[in-house]
């Protein structure tokens, strides 16, 4: 197997839009969860969301704008501060040996929602010409792909909130087996449409707005923990053979060491321990890794009743007494869920604190259930300067369980 | 009032940044940088700005001046089924009585 390095990392997210405003927020604990405003605040039972500040117009002409949902203007936008970062540069002939792999739960359901509005909502037979376009859930790849030619495999993968972990460990794949040269991956997704929000509010998973301050929402393994808050965005990594990276002199950031992915048949949404477990274990076989190698972990940690049980009890099973003692952060806190990027994101901030010798705080975190007994950096970032390697958890409805291993360079 | 072919100009500058020099009558729409989809989207925007419905039967629209005169095609079509409707109105009732 070929070993597989990130080369470079772009994200357009909640917490800003390069990776060191990124990184900075999630190290400080600056959570970008806020209320919505407007008529939309107004049919929700709580009105919260993690928005990205993003000015479309600045990144893309008229006409172009017209053909993209915003995910997808998410999409291209972190894959283009990816490969600036990369400078990966394909000649010719290795150009049909670059993929793009982008994991999204819900494509352009934004744009959708838009559409079903003119439809139902105003009673319209016309719909905007570009809608099927913008809806795709394969249109951030295929536009990643053409705007820097990349003419290999240009996949998208859906399996909900582990989507964009699951693009990046296909990409690892592919790379590590000699199919590609490198890669660009990651996820997004831009899901705060009131028909996405009110689907979610359905199913009862949202947390209520905190009465103290709302932007501490998101709790995850708190014993007062209400929900997931969703969230928008971006991340995108460049992946690339290592002995490609090394022999052009470029930095590497970090290395994607292994993926592991099991499917929970047990139930549509209840998370299962066997299955979580079970994804950990096959991360580790897949990195050559043992559990003691593992320095710290991101959680999946949505803050859900059902997830942070249930994922505090996989990583006692696969890790034991140890468990206790590995750093464990849940960055959703800040950031809120982004469903289809969420993976990706927490990637990112990941490698970039195995880069800087922490380990991220879980924030809003005071009491932990007494059912979540681990230790999740409550609340602020700590040293963890031996840290080397690293688990990033991404659980899906559907049962889809995708972990990353990977350590700094 | 501008006519057809300016409103037509100014659609182009605005939604597709073509030079307002560029759109001559013969120009055709490949060469002021649009392709099918943008044909397509266009047509999309002439029906909201004209007042007019666009068949959905396939047109041969290869230039400006094709599309100039598909619209006034329209529009006169629009007023002569306008006229007929009225001069319906306004005909006596020739209906035999029961």
């Amino acid at each position: 197997m070929r070993r597989v390095v990130i080369t470079g990392r772009g994200v357009v997210s909640p917490l800003g839009n390069t990776m060191g405003e990124a990184f900075n927020a999630a190290r400080l604990g600056c959570s970008a969860v806020s209320p919505l405003r407007g008529e939309i605040a107004k049919r929700l039972l709580a009105p919260l969301a993690a928005t990205a500040e993003f000015d479309a117009q600045t990144h893309f002409d008229p006409a172009r704008l017209r053909m993209l949902d915003r995910s997808s203007q998410f999409a291209i936008v972190a894959a283009r501060s990816a490969l600036s970062e990369a400078q990966l540069e394909p000649n010719a002939a290795e150009s049909d040996r670059v993929g793009v792999f982008v994991g999204t739960g819900m494509g352009g359901s934004l744009s959708m929602d838009e559409g079903y509005q003119t439809l139902y909502g105003e009673q319209s037979d016309r719909i905007k010409p570009m809608l099927v376009l913008m809806g795709m859930h394969n249109a951030s790849a295929a536009w990643i792909a053409m705007e820097h030619a990349f003419c290999g495999p240009s996949l998208t993968y859906s399996t909900a909130c582990s989507s964009s972990a699951v693009a990046l460990g296909e990409a690892w794949l592919r790379i590590a087996r000699g199919e590609l040269l490198a890669a660009v991956a990651g996820g997004a997704e831009a899901p705060l449409s009131l028909g996405s929000l009110k689907a979610w509010e359905a199913l009862h998973t949202l947390a209520k707005i905190d009465p103290t301050c709302a932007s501490a929402s998101c709790k995850p393994f708190s014993r007062d923990r209400s929900g997931m808050v969703l969230g928008e965005g971006s991340a995108i990594v460049v992946l690339e053979d290592r002995e490609r990276a090394l022999a052009r002199g470029a930095q590497i950031y970090g290395e994607l060491l292994g993926y592991g992915l099991t499917t929970d048949t047990s139930h549509i949404t209840r998370p299962s321990v066997p299955g979580q477990a079970a994804a950990m274990r096959a991360a580790l076989a897949s990195a050559q890794l043992q559990p003691a190698d593992i320095d710290s972990i991101s959680a999946h940690g949505t803050g859900t009743q059902a997830n942070d049980v249930t994922e505090t009890a996989a990583i006692k099973e696969v890790f034991g007494a140890r468990a206790k003692h590995i750093p464990i952060s849940a960055t959703k806190s800040v950031h809120g869920h982004l469903i289809g990027a969420a993976g990706a994101l927490e990637f990112v901030l990941s490698i970039e604190a195995l880069r800087c010798g922490i380990a991220l705080p879980t924030m809003h975190l005071q009491t932990s259930d007494p059912a979540c007994d681990l230790d999740y950096v409550p609340n602020s970032a700590r040293p963890n300067a031996a840290g080397r390697t690293m688990l990033s958890n991404s659980f899906a409805f559907g049962g889809t369980n995708a972990v990353l291993a990977f350590r700094s360079p | 009032m501008p006519n057809t072919f300016e409103r037509l100009r100014a659609i182009l500058e605005r939604d597709y940044s073509v030079a307002p020099d560029a759109v001559t009558p013969d120009a055709g729409f490949e060469s002021l940088g649009l392709d099918s989809l943008g044909l397509a989207e266009l047509l999309f925007t002439i029906e909201d700005e004209f007042k007019v419905t666009v068949s959905r039967d396939p047109v041969e629209l290869n230039t400006v001046a094709d599309v100039v005169g598909y619209i006034d095609g329209l529009i006169a079509a629009q007023v002569d089924a306008l006229a007929d409707a009225n001069s319906l109105a306004s005909a006596p009732n020739l209906e035999p009585r029961a």
